[in-house]
């Protein structure tokens, strides 16, 4: 089943915790992970990483220094069976899709975000394991995001195959999806050949790097990407997209998956279910996209 | 009348516990606490007024035989699902495939709902007094669906019988394959009144038109006609059996 939820407020600046109330409004739709993305601003650039072993580490910190270097604290902590670090990096910006890349080819490291702009958390279990386990928090001026809450059907429930996913083709696009894809492999197999490293067997990860590749291709233009998406996969499929600039999504062309939407001069909420919205916006009715449908806003 | 706190119970032994109730003979039901709790009301039978007091989740009041249901909020997904017979009242908005493949009873929504109302529904009555979403009546196979405010797109794509009645201005851009807009008769206008009258809906069943499949006979069936006289029984040969 899966549920997915995106908010944009246009003017007020907090918004981590409804973003994540909204989420818990549909905790029945995947208790096995769940994870958010948020955008903010921060000076430094910010490593979001797992890694399996406590021994990975300093290969960590060693190809980190290939490209730069660690600006203050670097601590791992455990949480479930793998170790997590939030690291603020001195790297310059067109060496970080590179080093994701590179972080990546290590075996048992897995890179959950790297960028100026987003920070991705996610972890086993129900929403209240991430709000224990991490400090949930974007820098300054967040005013939108994505979340997941990941009923795990196709791959294994693993903290790393929770969502949303990032891309070394764009690593400041994130994605959520609910759905499932029936061509994973031939995706896969196009974007191994563009020397794609593929982390888990989650066929969302398939789905984040086919829209980042297109963002890479097409100089970032996510509403393109998101229709390069719609032609290119099959299945059902609802994917929330969003960049430090643009939130979007597509819609499967069978309008198998549910997606609904709620609009107006405060906020844009998008969300699986009605319920999502009960809390922010009270009872109203929700909007439901159209199969095949692409839209982006910019924020 | 008696009352059920649903945040006290499970939702697996919520209808049981109603329908225990009933066997008691108890006439009115009123149940506290939904908070969209799934199936609620699911395969009930017999006669009894239920109110919920809020709103409901998924399948609501599904293979309901019988009770009238009167959910106060909002109904999520399939609301209605299969229902054989009885009355089932949503007082605000309801999400997507509501009364799909219901065989009988009335569904009311007061307010809007979302796509495939009265999917493959085979008889019954759906009222919307609201908005319906695309594809209401979709593969329809008997029934009506009402619906007063405006429809979606591909409204009654693929019926194979029922009727759609709808007063939308826009409705002959949005209707789905296999169906024509058609005008309604007397006796359609009189169960349109009543319907309006019974259920406290100020609409006008003059300005309603019908949605019906072009199966009907009525209109030129535009899929498949057998040309079955073209057979001709004087120049037919078997072919013959091969000796061997």
């Amino acid at each position: 089943m899966c549920g997915i939820a995106g908010l944009v407020y246009k003017n007020t600046k907090h918004f981590s915790a409804d973003l994540l109330e909204m989420l818990q409004c549909i905790q029945h739709r995947g208790p096995d992970a769940s994870g958010i993305a948020l955008f903010g601003d921060s000076e430094d650039l910010v490593l979001r990483v797992t890694i399996k072993a406590k021994e990975l580490e300093n290969q960590v910190l060693s190809v980190i220094n290939e490209f730069g270097k660690v600006v203050g604290n670097c601590e791992f902590y455990a949480s479930g069976n793998v170790w997590f670090a939030d690291i603020a990096l001195d790297v310059s910006e067109d060496k970080k899709a590179q080093l994701h890349a590179r972080l990546n080819e290590i075996k048992g490291v897995t890179v959950h975000s790297l960028s100026r702009k987003l920070k991705i958390f996610k972890e086993n279990g129900p929403i209240t394991n991430l709000t224990n386990h991490h400090v949930v928090s974007s820098g300054n001026g967040a005013v939108h995001g994505i979340g997941h809450v990941r009923m795990a059907t196709e791959s294994a429930e693993d903290v790393n195959a929770a969502h949303p996913f990032s891309s070394p083709f764009f690593p400041d696009l994130a994605i959520v999806h609910n759905g499932q894809f029936t061509n994973y492999f031939k995706m896969r197999r196009f974007l191994e050949s563009k020397g794609c490293i593929f982390k888990t067997m989650n066929d969302s990860e398939a789905a984040s790097h086919l829209i980042a590749y297109a963002m890479k291709e097409n100089d970032g233009d996510l509403e393109a990407a998101l229709q390069f998406a719609l032609d290119e996969m099959d299945g059902i499929f609802c994917i929330l997209a969003a960049t430090p600039t643009q939130i979007g999504f597509v819609k499967d062309k069978l309008g198998v998956k549910p997606l609904l939407l709620i609009e107006d001069d405060e906020k844009i909420m998008i969300g699986s279910e009605q319920i999502e919205f009960s809390s922010l916006a009270g009872d109203s009715f929700a909007e439901e996209m159209e199969p095949g449908e692409v839209r982006v806003w910019n924020i | 009348m008696e009352h059920i706190d649903a945040a006290i119970i499970e939702s697996s032994k919520l209808n049981l516990s109603i329908s225990n109730l009933m066997k008691q003979g108890i006439k009115e039901i009123t149940v506290k606490n939904a908070h969209s709790m799934h199936n609620m009301c699911v395969g009930l039978t017999g006669d009894a007024l239920i109110s919920i007091t809020d709103s409901t989740g998924l399948y609501t009041a599904s293979f309901l035989e019988g009770p009238k249901v009167v959910i106060e909020g909002n109904a999520g997904w399939y609301a209605g699902d299969d229902m054989m017979d009885g009355e089932l009242i949503i007082k605000n908005n309801a999400g997507c495939n509501v009364g799909a493949y219901i065989n009988g009873g009335t569904i009311v929504i007061y307010g809007s709902t979302g796509s495939r109302v009265g999917y493959g529904m085979k008889g019954g009555t759906i009222l919307v007094c609201g908005n319906a979403g695309r594809w209401a009546a979709q593969m329809a196979m008997g029934g009506s669906l009402v619906v007063i405010g405006t429809v979606g797109n591909l409204i009654g794509e693929s019926m194979y019988r029922g009727i759609v009645f709808t007063q939308d201005p826009d409705v002959s851009a949005k209707l789905g394959g296999n169906v024509f807009l058609d005008s309604i008769t007397e006796e359609e206008k009189t169960y349109l009144t009543d319907l309006f009258t019974k259920y406290g809906v100020d609409a006008d069943p003059v300005r309603f038109s019908a949605i019906r499949p072009a199966l009907t006979g009525r209109h030129k069936y535009v899929l498949f006609k057998p040309e079955l006289n073209k057979f001709d029984k004087k120049n037919y040969q078997p072919t013959k059996e091969v000796e061997v």
